[in-house]
């Protein structure tokens, strides 16, 4: 505890008071997670606000093919730290990927989602892939309005999740389709796999990454949505060779006609100890490197006890102070 | 003293901000200062990792915060309806936006306004009752203001723009002078400080 002296002290100094007082602005241990609107909830609701919303961001059907290339740009999680939240760290990220086919039934028009997770990591369907990129951004407010934005659908850049444009009819991402930022740490700036699992058990111990805030760090894919019209045909493979292919694989020959990316989510989790940055540390002996109390009463030398006299011991010969050089202790050959 | 005066305001600043109590004494010139931290919704998912923004720099100076207003914006709700306008001024009458608010105070010390959410139409009053001659925000200090959607909004995206209003003494030399200080010229000048030292010398 504070002693009341301390926190009179503490006045004086730019640090002020904290750890003590009313400071739960430190998260603990985090995890953002992708949510977005999805048309499946759009007359059943998804939760009791009966809100349209689903894990992750649909990535739009039109193939990239046909809209001159264009890569679908998606900002799948963000999180916001201020100046003074030192000692953030990025701990975890968490990725999926899903392919999807719509098949409406010709007799009852019922429109029927088919689904199916992609889990080798380097799986990519013929004419689409995704990259996946940490970044991050400095602070600053961009205006992202614009009469265009609709739910989920945002210009430019967002603060939650969202599908980035420049413009839509056709489809342009902002930034010519890269994402906004720096690459956080070299392997995570343009990551083409899904390397961190989404059933990962413990993906928050997976990294441990020192954020440099006050920053905003984003979790963007760029997405270069699959032509159906590309998929290998069904029938091509003979029914030994269908059952050693990859699940994916599977998918994709089963649905030649329709398989696409659906939807994707990501994850980030952070971890903001409590135990570093506080002004606590930085005050008090213990974990300050100054090893004292920085905001009080200026710290008293500890004195020194008298030494007691030696009987019988000569006294030991003076030591030079660093800086001196000491004298050659023996003659020189060239004199000698 | 009338609890409105100037006196009044001044006697509360000395205990709160001294530095900025003994600024408006002296009469130090004071310059307006007014910030905007505007928040979207790009979706309506309820109780969602919250939207974060913050001031786009920290303040240069201490700054007292004296008001802080919003305003609410759904582009896509009510278009072109003459009623539109209506719908928003009732929603913000009434003090149910649908949007949960969270403030922390970051600079020192770091604090929280609210520990967990707080409708928007209502925390700002906070600054009435805790701080009802100004909320200070130190030199290098910063807000973090984190927002999530309690109520699902009728579209998105959803846009809120706060808006931060208050003063600046503009003289680098009250940056120089600490509380102490302050409290001691303040003192000379005729004024009732309280003085902390008494109680260190305990």
């Amino acid at each position: 505890m504070i002693k009341e002296s301390q926190l009179l002290s503490l006045q004086r100094t730019r640090d002020g008071v904290a750890q003590e007082l009313r400071t739960p602005s430190h998260g603990g241990r985090f995890e953002i997670v992708t949510a977005g609107p999805s048309s499946e909830f759009g007359f059943i609701g998804s939760d009791p606000y009966l809100t349209n919303v689903g894990t992750g961001l649909v990535v739009p059907t039109a193939p990239s093919a046909s809209i001159g290339g264009a890569r679908y740009l998606m900002l799948l999680a963000r999180a916001s730290f201020n100046a003074s939240e030192a000692g953030v760290r990025l701990v975890g990220i968490r990725q999926y990927a899903e392919l999807t086919a719509t098949i409406t039934d010709e007799d009852t028009g019922q429109v029927n989602r088919f689904r199916r997770e992609i889990r080798s990591p380097l799986w990519h369907p013929p004419d689409g892939d995704i990259s996946w990129h940490v970044m991050v951004i400095n602070k600053v407010q961009r205006d992202t309005r614009n009469p265009a934005n609709a739910d989920g659908v945002i210009y430019q850049d967002a603060l939650s999740p969202a599908l980035l444009y420049q413009t839509l009819g056709p489809y342009t991402p902002p930034n010519g389709g890269r994402p906004w930022g720096t690459p956080l740490a070299a392997s995570l700036g343009n990551m083409h796999d899904l390397r961190y699992r989404s059933r990962s058990d413990q993906s928050e111990r997976l990294l441990d990454i020192v954020i440099p805030a006050g920053c905003d760090v984003c979790l963007y894919v760029s997405v270069r949505q699959n032509d159906p019209a590309t998929n290998p045909s069904d029938g091509l493979l003979t029914d030994n060779q269908f059952a050693a292919l990859s699940p994916e694989d599977q998918f994709l020959l089963s649905f030649s006609a329709n398989a696409r990316y659906g939807s994707i989510y990501g994850a980030l989790a952070f971890d903001q100890n409590l135990e570093y940055g506080t002004t606590r540390d930085r005050n008090f002996a213990g974990g300050s490197p100054e090893g004292v109390f920085a905001g009080g009463a200026e710290p008293k030398p500890e004195v020194a006890e008298p030494e007691a006299p030696r009987v019988g011991v000569p006294p030991p010969a003076p030591v030079p102070a660093p800086t001196q050089v000491p004298a050659p202790t023996s003659v020189p050959k060239r004199a000698a | 003293m009338l609890p409105d005066s100037r006196d009044a305001r001044i006697a509360d600043l000395i205990i709160t901000a001294p530095r900025l109590a003994y600024g408006m004494v002296i009469g130090v010139r004071r310059a307006p200062y007014t910030i905007d931290i505007p928040i979207q919704f790009s979706s309506s998912t309820v109780n969602a990792p919250p939207v974060v923004q913050s001031f786009q720099n920290n303040v240069s100076l201490d700054t007292l915060i004296e008001r802080v207003t919003y305003n609410l914006d759904q582009p896509n709700t009510f278009p072109g309806s003459p009623f539109r306008s209506l719908y928003f001024n009732q929603m913000k009458q009434s003090g149910a936006t649908g949007v949960g608010v969270q403030i922390d105070v970051y600079g020192a010390p770091r604090f929280s306004w609210n520990l967990t959410y707080t409708d928007l139409g209502n925390l700002f009053d906070v600054l009435v009752n805790t701080w009802p001659n100004g909320f200070e925000i130190p030199k290098q200090g910063n807000i973090k203001l984190s927002a999530i959607l309690t109520q699902t909004p009728i579209s998105v995206p959803y846009n809120i723009v706060t808006t931060w209003t208050g003063w600046q003494c503009v003289d680098s030399s009250l940056d120089g002078i600490s509380d102490d200080d302050a409290r001691e010229r303040l003192r000379k000048l005729g004024f009732s400080v309280p003085d902390p030292k008494v109680l260190l010398r305990q």
